[in-house]
């Protein structure tokens, strides 16, 4: 174990129990409250786990599960996966001890089995999540939701039906950066939000590499829409969940537009994209995506009448710049009078270019990883026999937009959402 | 190896040196205080730059006296 893991979640939960103790914040962060509370070590309350897709999420989520398993007195009891290499590193990675399954129906029908955690492609996250709730057991979904929005509704009304725990893996809703940035927001730091621009950039083609030809669309499965909207519900669905946090409720509409423009390799889902999603005050969230260039990163900025946050490097930039020490500013006159050169004739407008100004950190800039928080979160939810409704209710918002936005770049039109697919 | 005395006189003249440079840097940051309107809690978390700004003061002076003195002995 991870000693300086065992810290920062000691100095988290310590911060959670603060957060979590104010009124404002257990309103609108009421997942929060349940890490403020103890570990329980026993036997009964340990939590019998089971993973279906032993990809790379897969993978990562065993590994996480692994390595801090007693410390949340939980246990991955079962994997499963219907392709073999997969199943295979899931083997190695639980040394074994988990019973394996190649069709996640038999697994389902195991007794000894509390929650299902499902980390498949994005087409099969439906029927499995529908079957593992009806089961009996809490379902933990990696984000989007389902393929499509028909799906994603009857995903959401089938944990209302079965009251068994849905939670989808947003995990910078429990992110320490995230969670001090929108409390700051929340609570007028920045001012009015009055407009959210984020963006997604990567430069590579997204393919893997594939055994035999048969297996290309099983493997690729990112690359043909009908088992993904590619960077909409890979990538855009994380930071529409963000933009939907600060604006405390989903947009109002989506407009946008995407193309294939690079990787002409035969994929049906576009490797760029740019939205539009107008919230019910007026504030504009604007969104990109691109894999064929990687300067500028993943970011959303947060911007209000006051100040800007940019969340992924966990900055804040005031609108009022901090002055500089008198001393310094003297030191600085004297050198642009005696350095600057004497201007003979140029442009008479100066382009209002960025300020340049390095700002501040929003939050202590400890490492915490907020996947692992999210599953401490859900083992605790498991144990409690249930989970605040803001959890599956982002999910969803942040499903359903990313679905709608799909559909308003195909038809190029602004769209609503129609009110069948409301929660 | 020879020993390098420095005579008590010549070690007070350069700290007296030294706390002139620090007294003068502080009126000048009074000065850049009352004309740039910050707060005058900078005469005192300022001193790091204020001390940082006297030993390089002492530093360009005492190379201009190095060169004064190289002048000196070279007329005489």
């Amino acid at each position: 174990m991870n000693d300086l893991f065992l810290v920062n979640r000691r100095e988290f939960i310590k911060k959670v129990t603060i957060i979590s103790g104010s009124a404002a914040a257990l309103v609108s962060m009421p997942w929060l409250k349940i890490l403020a509370e103890g570990d329980t070590k026993s036997p009964s309350d340990k939590v019998r786990l089971a993973l279906i897709g032993m990809g790379d999420r897969g993978k990562l989520l065993t590994q996480h599960i692994e390595s801090f398993a007693s410390i949340i007195n939980a246990e991955l009891v079962a994997i499963c996966d219907d392709y073999t290499p997969n199943l295979k590193a899931g083997i190695e990675l639980t040394k074994g001890k988990a019973k394996t399954f190649s069709d996640y129906r038999k697994l389902l029908d195991e007794k000894n089995i509390d929650a299902i955690i499902i980390a498949t492609p994005l087409h099969e996250h439906a029927h499995m999540t529908i079957e593992s709730l009806n089961s009996g057991r809490d379902v933990f979904c990696e984000k989007a939701m389902a393929r499509t929005m028909d799906d994603t509704k009857l995903m959401y009304d089938t944990h209302l039906s079965s009251g068994k725990i849905l939670q989808v893996g947003h995990q910078r809703m429990f992110s320490p950066v995230y969670l001090d940035a929108v409390k700051k927001i929340h609570s007028g730091d920045i001012g009015k939000v009055t407009q959210i621009r984020a963006y997604w950039h990567r430069n590579n083609d997204w393919r893997r590499e594939v055994p035999s030809p048969e297996l290309e669309r099983k493997i690729n499965w990112r690359h043909y829409e009908e088992y993904s909207a590619g960077l909409l519900t890979e990538l855009a669905s994380h930071q529409i969940q963000v933009a939907n946090w600060i604006m405390k409720g989903p947009p109002e509409s989506v407009m946008g537009t995407g193309s294939i423009n690079f990787w002409k390799d035969g994929r049906e889902v576009y490797d760029n994209i740019a939205m539009i999603f107008s919230y019910p005050d007026g504030t504009q969230f604007i969104y990109d995506s691109v894999i064929s260039n990687k300067h500028y990163g993943c970011e959303e900025q947060i911007m209000g009448n006051k100040g800007t946050m940019e969340l992924e490097v966990n900055k804040y930039f005031s609108e009022t710049i901090p002055q500089a020490p008198a001393i310094l500013q003297l030191i600085n006159d004297i050198e642009k009078d005696v350095f600057d050169n004497i201007p003979i004739g140029g442009a008479s407008w100066v382009p209002e270019t960025a300020v340049q100004y390095k700002g501040n950190f929003i939050s202590e800039n400890y490492k915490m990883d907020e996947v692992k928080l999210q599953l401490e979160a859900f083992v605790k939810y498991i144990r409690k026999g249930k989970a605040p409704e803001i959890l599956p209710i982002e999910g969803y918002n942040s499903s359903i937009w990313t679905l709608l936005a799909e559909q308003a770049i195909k038809t190029g039109q602004k769209l609503t959402l129609s009110d069948k697919y409301k929660v | 190896m020879k020993d390098i005395v420095i005579e008590k006189k010549l070690f007070i003249r350069e700290l007296l040196v030294l706390l002139a440079l620090f007294i003068v840097v502080n009126i000048v940051n009074i000065y850049s205080i009352i004309k740039y309107d910050t707060s005058w809690f900078e005469l005192i978390s300022q001193l790091h730059l204020v001390l940082i700004i006297t030993l390089l003061l002492y530093l360009l002076i005492s190379v201009f006296r190095l060169f004064l003195f190289l002048i000196q002995r070279a007329i005489k």
